[in-house]
């Protein structure tokens, strides 16, 4: 647990950081507000996650939500100034979030820091937020950290080539988060899926490992045009990743499922080996804008504030 | 790599396999006040838990794996990996009662459970509402005494339930002991981790080869 001091000693930290790291990248600070209508979460969020939203009535009856991040409103307020992308726009924040949880032990409050790029889908801008990911977890002085890629066009192909009723989806969609390839094996043989198709899903979906070595045992298996696609783009911005110099830090999870379902690309978690839970997480969304009636392709990443200077904070664990 | 495993039974077995893999452990596995062992090599530490802690230890990364029942995994729901089954501790997880207690019209139910949370899922996924009572033991006491009209908990062999006059009414799902893994381990320790996947494989196959010459 950390005094009201540290806390604001850590905020001044890490926007200094984010200030430093992006500020001669073209990124620009946002402050968004805390209260959100609930219509904006109703209508793009899982039953599960509109359960975590905290909610309060104003005096006209209407529901209003304590922002649950920062992605949505930001996306909303982009929306209201830019219909189309005719420029590239670059946002960073150091902003609180709210959802409350059956865990106890999670604050309902979080301080989030991350930055969003409003761009079309390339390997390019893909590359640039995550090397950007990496470059403020260094200065923020961590370094034995891990971020795994992913994408979340293999769960939607997945879905389409097995053609699943929304039940059945969501109960694959447990066993890849799970990485239970013993149930998810006999759930698709229980399914009549041939076993050649078989055994390329649960190749594909539990590839796991140094980014490589993944790739080149794609080479040599026939996938679809859909999942080649997906795996050349994964491949095309780790490249780009080790370009940028944090190739060490990278690893590949064609399996990654992440629980905000708005993404729709490249998706990636960052993780230490002091803390148990993910530090960052980070992806494309280039469908959320339309439910403002925009086209805003984006990607971007948001950090746990806390998360990061428990890292910082804690004695690394005795070499094992 | 840390260990979590549930003390007992399947604290025996976890060992039993890695031993078999070939990580020696000092040989106070009995001595029952002892929290933690280390294996001679100092790579390996067993974590003895309550099974219900396993899933925790492991989500909050206080231990890097955790060795635990399905039915634990499931009841808790933590967010961790699932890597393998080790086969053993095999038994089902039951709607139980007095025949003819759950008729398949059946619109509402009262539930005495240690699970209430796969029995709540169980029943709101076929439409039907229930009053879950928690109870942490003798399960089977609760139809008799009139407490509820069925149980959900976990079968090995039928016979409590049939020297109770209970028989087994649907069956939820099939129970063996499991592997979890802390996410950040999988990622930050990937090498270490496969490497025990491995260990405690070999140790289920070396298992299945045993009863098959028996």
């Amino acid at each position: 647990m950390r005094n009201i001091f540290q806390s604001a000693e850590e905020e001044f930290e890490i926007r200094e950081v984010f200030r430093n790291s992006f500020s001669g990248r073209g990124y620009r600070e946002v402050n968004l507000p805390v209260l959100e209508r609930y219509e904006t979460y109703e209508s793009l969020q899982t039953i599960q996650n509109r359960k975590s939203l905290l909610k309060l009535i104003d005096h006209t009856g209407d529901i209003l939500v304590l922002r649950p991040d920062v992605t949505i409103p930001l996306m909303r307020e982009i929306a209201t100034t830019y219909e189309n992308l005719s420029e590239e726009v670059r946002c960073w924040y150091v902003q609180s979030v709210f959802r409350q949880s059956d865990d106890l032990t999670i604050p309902t409050e979080r301080r989030q820091a991350g930055i969003e790029l409003f761009s079309n889908q390339s390997a390019e801008n893909d590359a640039e937020v995550i090397g950007l990911a990496c470059l403020a977890l260094t200065e923020l002085g961590l370094h034995d950290f891990k971020i795994e890629l992913g994408h979340a066009g293999i769960l939607h192909e997945l879905n389409r080539i097995l053609q699943l009723t929304t039940d059945e989806q969501l109960q694959v969609k447990s066993y890849i988060q799970m990485k239970n390839r013993s149930e998810l094996a006999s759930f698709l043989q229980q399914h009549n899926i041939k076993n050649q198709t078989k055994d390329l899903l649960l190749e594909t979906i539990f590839s796991y490992g140094e980014a490589t070595s993944v790739f080149n045992r794609f080479r040599e298996h026939p996938l679809n045009n859909q999942l080649s696609t997906i795996i050349q783009h994964i491949e095309a911005v780790y490249e780009l990743v080790v370009a940028s110099g944090y190739g060490n830090h990278v690893t590949v999870d064609l399996g990654m499922v992440n629980e905000m379902d708005y993404y729709s690309g490249i998706q990636f978690q960052g993780f230490s080996s002091t803390i148990g839970k993910p530090l960052l997480m980070g992806g494309r969304y280039d469908e959320v804008s339309q439910n403002f009636k925009a086209q805003l392709p984006a990607v971007g990443f948001a950090c746990d504030v806390e998360a990061i200077f428990t890292v910082k904070t804690t004695e690394p664990r005795r070499i094992e | 790599m840390k260990i979590a495993v549930a003390k007992g039974r399947i604290a025996e077995k976890a060992r039993e396999f890695l031993t078999g893999g070939g990580i020696v452990f000092p040989d106070t596995l009995l001595d029952e006040r002892k929290l933690v062992i280390t294996s001679k090599d100092e790579d390996y530490q067993l974590l003895f838990v309550k099974a219900s802690d396993v899933p925790t230890y492991v989500e909050k990364g206080a231990a890097d794996i955790g060795i635990v029942g399905k039915d634990t995994i499931m009841e808790d729901g933590r967010d961790v990996y699932e890597l393998q089954d080790l086969e053993f501790g095999n038994c089902q997880l039951v709607v139980a009662g007095f025949p003819n207690s759950f008729p398949a019209d059946t619109k509402s139910l009262t539930v005495a459970t240690k699970y209430p949370s796969i029995a709540k899922a169980y029943f709101d996924k076929a439409g039907i509402r229930t009053e879950i009572s928690r109870l942490s033991g003798s399960i089977e006491l609760a139809p008799i005494v009139g407490l509820s009209e069925v149980i959900v908990d976990i079968v090995e062999t039928g016979s409590t339930l049939r020297d109770n006059g209970l028989v087994i009414l649907r069956e939820i799902a099939k129970v063996s002991t499991r592997v979890i893994v802390n996410k950040a381990s999988y990622a930050t320790k990937t090498t270490e981790v496969k490497r025990c996947m491995e260990l405690l494989e070999k140790g289920v196959e070396g298992r299945r080869a045993n009863t098959h010459n028996t």
